[in-house]
């Protein structure tokens, strides 16, 4: 099917680009490919009928976040030896493979099916209707707005907070100290 | 495309981040890797919405819907927010220490 040939395509191209972050071995290309592995993201959240989750992500993620790390990759002095692993790699690797297989197995064995129906199932529709069978876009926007100012606002309220605090606290780290350049 | 596909993948992610964060020295990888974690999360936060009971046509299941998808915006504002202080702080190690290897970085009160 057309959205499961979508949907494998775009899982490989996201695992291989975060495996790319990990071992390339320059840590500008690194940041390259978190951008491109965030756009596959993105691409994800518009498959799961997310569109707005998915555009605050391209421009969130590959917009900002990956632009402020791009800058301060050139902090790097030793770009060669920048992307070494220490001596924790094997044991890492052990535990994350040992996480992996009993996730899997979990959600592999569980049956979702209780919980979930699946649309995307029986419908190759990209519309929110056409015809008689349901599509898989669906304005969700408008519910998500109402949703925000309604049930979690206070939530919404103290991430805006949250967000106001990290900005004083990383200007408060960043500060030119008048003190230290008298003495 | 099923539910445990989408969670198979995210928890794939989730170990790739792990792994980074772990085993990596230069602290802007270890924020990349966080990063990855984060997004891993928020994208099995949007699938569980994609599939839930009832889907996505229902108005009235609009509110138990969509739950998945505002968890995804703060987990996405939090990200964000916490990229820019730990970049800060790496600019704040890098001015004391100039290197910004984890393990030259622990000592950083007076920085």
């Amino acid at each position: 099917m057309f959205i499961d040939a979508i949907f494998y395509l775009v899982s490989i191209l996201l695992i291989s680009n975060s495996l790319l972050i990990l071992f390339s071995k320059n840590v500008y290309r690194s940041a390259v490919f978190l951008a491109f592995s965030m756009l596959c993201f993105a691409a994800m959240y518009f498959m799961l009928s997310a569109e707005f989750i998915g555009v605050i992500q391209i421009l969130v993620y590959v917009g900002a976040v990956s632009v402020l790390i791009a800058l301060s990759v050139m902090l790097v002095k030793d770009i060669e030896k920048s992307t070494d692993n220490n001596k924790l790699l094997y044991y890492s690797s052990i535990i994350g493979l040992i996480f992996l297989v009993l996730i899997s197995f979990f959600i592999i064995n569980f049956n979702w099916d209780e919980f979930s129906n699946n649309i995307l199932d029986n419908s190759n529709c990209l519309l929110s209707s056409c015809g008689s069978e349901p599509g898989i876009l669906i304005e969700s926007t408008n519910w998500l707005g109402k949703l925000i100012t309604t049930d979690f606002m206070i939530a919404f309220q103290l991430s805006g907070l949250i967000l106001l605090a990290s900005l004083i606290g990383a200007l408060a780290l960043l500060r030119v100290r008048m003190n230290d350049d008298s003495e | 495309m099923t539910l445990s596909n989408v969670l198979i993948v995210s928890a794939i992610i989730f170990v790739i981040g792990l792994l980074g964060t772990i085993s990596k020295k230069s602290t802007v990888l270890v924020i990349m890797s966080l990063e990855l974690m984060f997004n891993a999360a928020a994208l099995s936060f949007v699938a569980f919405s994609r599939f839930a009971p009832g889907g996505l046509l229902g108005v009235e299941s609009a509110s138990r819907v969509l739950s998945g998808q505002v968890m995804a915006i703060f987990i996405i504002a939090i990200g964000a927010a916490e990229a820019a202080l730990a970049l800060s702080l790496v600019i704040a190690i890098y001015r004391e220490k100039s290197s910004i290897e984890i393990t030259n970085s622990i000592d950083i009160k007076e920085a």
